[in-house]
């Protein structure tokens, strides 16, 4: 189920025409053990969704390895932009997943059923995304990721469209469903209270070419509060990071 | 519905009012009571004598079904094919563009030399008429689908047919009902310049139509116009019907 992923040296070299090279990630390592979340945190533009695609299989990086444990193990995405298909209901966005990997159908509508009502979305099953509030395509977005039990599961700022109370709802919501299922969860993120707040440890970039400024272990229980002292000391410490890389590269 | 009617009923009241006060002389525009007559006297005793108009209707159908038909069934594989590949349209589109603007009417001459005069002539005409709409909505249908759609497909582990049948099949869907809609209708104004090449039967709306102008019978021409125009409305208000079924989800 929970696997552990492993980087080493990742690189990633964008070739524009008419143009010099970009290169967005080098030398990039991140160990994310079986069953944590670990944030990442980086400046607008940091390569921080080019990170998680190549993960994904999305990119193809040009050096380093990306390595799961467990056999065929599968990574999982929720999208900035959600991507839910307009054109199918709740049920069946939930249910892309298992189509695709050939899960039987009686399994398939087991599994849908159980999400719906773990995620409270039971009244809406048959309902289109257009239909649903924000908070509730998260979690649609959140149940058609999980559905086909992923060995890891990739959140690129997932969050960041919705209004703060929503966006507060979202973080209990997954801390609560992850307590459940223990994945593991990369979560990327430019906000430093979430990833303070929902993370076991935060990683933070550097700026181009992105490597890890820093990784800091999180070993506050939870729930967190996000405004508490030691919630407060580690926001501040990560804040000095990111400005002393500004600063560097002016 | 209802109030299309009423702006219907409303417009005839005007023609009818104008045509009685001697605005329009009737040489010129019959009245609606006289183009009533007319469609009363097509559809009983028909022109010429004995082609009732029920029949020239019934052939015209065919022949924009069978046009129109063509048109969707060469026309949607060709725009998706374009709309999927950049290097086949930058091959194509060169081709497709220069042929767009030729009309149908100009074709006639071609049209009668390949097909002979008869029904498979007049289906070509109205294939031009209505296969470039299809082909130009579908590849735009395609082009629009969300990247994000498919990059969360492709992390599901969708291969390249599962990704055209469950995300850039229905994805174009609206934009191939359009175009539909569009070629049928341009298929429909077509017709009558069909109908010059096609009708050996002595069967058709626009062969009627031109019966009529030969006999000098200005009321059975706007009959004719009269009747193609309801038959017109009432098949777009089918395709529409279909369309919002088909496109609940939008």
């Amino acid at each position: 189920m929970a696997c552990s992923l492993t980087i080493r040296e990742l690189r990633k070299v964008y070739h524009r025409q008419g143009s010099e090279p970009l290169t967005v990630l080098d030398g990039f390592d991140l160990d994310v053990p079986a069953g944590a979340i670990v944030s990442i945190v980086g400046l607008n533009g940091s390569g921080k969704t080019t990170l998680l695609r190549c993960i994904a299989g999305l990119e193809v990086p040009d050096a380093g390895s990306v390595e799961m444990s467990g056999d065929g193990a599968a990574v999982g995405m929720v999208f900035q932009e959600l991507g839910l298909l307009p054109w199918r209901t709740v049920r069946q966005n939930i249910a892309l997943g298992m189509e695709l990997d050939g899960t039987p159908k009686a399994r398939r509508r087991e599994v849908v059923e159980t999400f719906l009502d773990a995620f409270g979305l039971a009244a809406f099953g048959d309902a289109y995304p257009k239909e649903l509030s924000g908070g509730m395509r998260q979690k649609v977005a959140i149940a058609r990721t999980l559905a086909p039990e992923p060995g890891v599961v990739l959140m690129d700022e997932p969050f960041a469209a919705l209004d703060c109370r929503t966006r507060m709802s979202m973080h209990s919501f997954l801390l609560e469903v992850w307590a459940r299922r223990r994945d593991t969860i990369v979560f990327v993120t430019h906000d430093i209270e979430e990833a303070v707040y929902l993370g076991d440890r935060v990683v933070v970039m550097t700026q181009k070419p992105a490597r890890v400024a820093e990784t800091l272990v999180v070993d506050l229980p939870r729930p967190r509060d996000k405004t508490g002292s030691e919630c407060n000391a580690l926001r501040r410490h990560i804040l000095d990071t990111m400005r002393r890389m500004c600063a560097g590269t002016r | 519905m209802l109030r299309g009617l009423k702006v219907f009923a409303v417009l005839c009241c005007c023609w009818e009012a104008f045509c009685l006060a001697g605005v329009v002389p009737g040489e010129l525009l019959p009245s609606p009571v006289e183009t009533g007559r007319a469609l009363w006297e097509l559809a009983w005793k028909g022109m010429p004598p004995g082609h009732l108009l029920h029949r020239h209707a019934l052939h015209s159908l065919g022949r924009v079904a069978a046009g129109t038909g063509l048109a969707v069934l060469l026309g949607i594989p060709l725009g998706l094919a374009l709309g999927a590949s950049a290097r086949f349209r930058s091959v194509a589109q060169p081709v497709i563009n220069f042929l767009r603007p030729i009309p149908p009417l100009a074709w006639i001459p071609l049209a009668i030399l390949w097909f002979g005069l008869g029904f498979a002539s007049a289906v070509y005409l109205i294939f031009l008429g209505a296969f470039f709409p299809v082909v130009l909505s579908t590849c735009s249908g395609v082009a629009s689908v969300e990247r994000v759609h498919v990059e969360a497909l492709k992390v599901l582990g969708a291969g390249r047919w599962a990704i055209w049948r469950k995300v850039l099949l229905p994805g174009a869907m609206p934009s191939v009902l359009t175009g539909v809609r569009v070629g049928m209708g341009i298929g429909w104004m077509t017709l009558v310049a069909a109908e010059f090449t096609g009708v050996r039967g002595g069967y058709g709306l626009g062969f009627m139509i031109m019966n009529a102008r030969d006999l000098q019978r200005i009321d059975e021409v706007v009959a004719g116009m009269v009747a193609i125009g309801c038959i017109g409305l009432a098949m777009e208000w089918g395709l529409a019907r279909v369309s919002r079924r088909l496109l609940r989800w939008t």
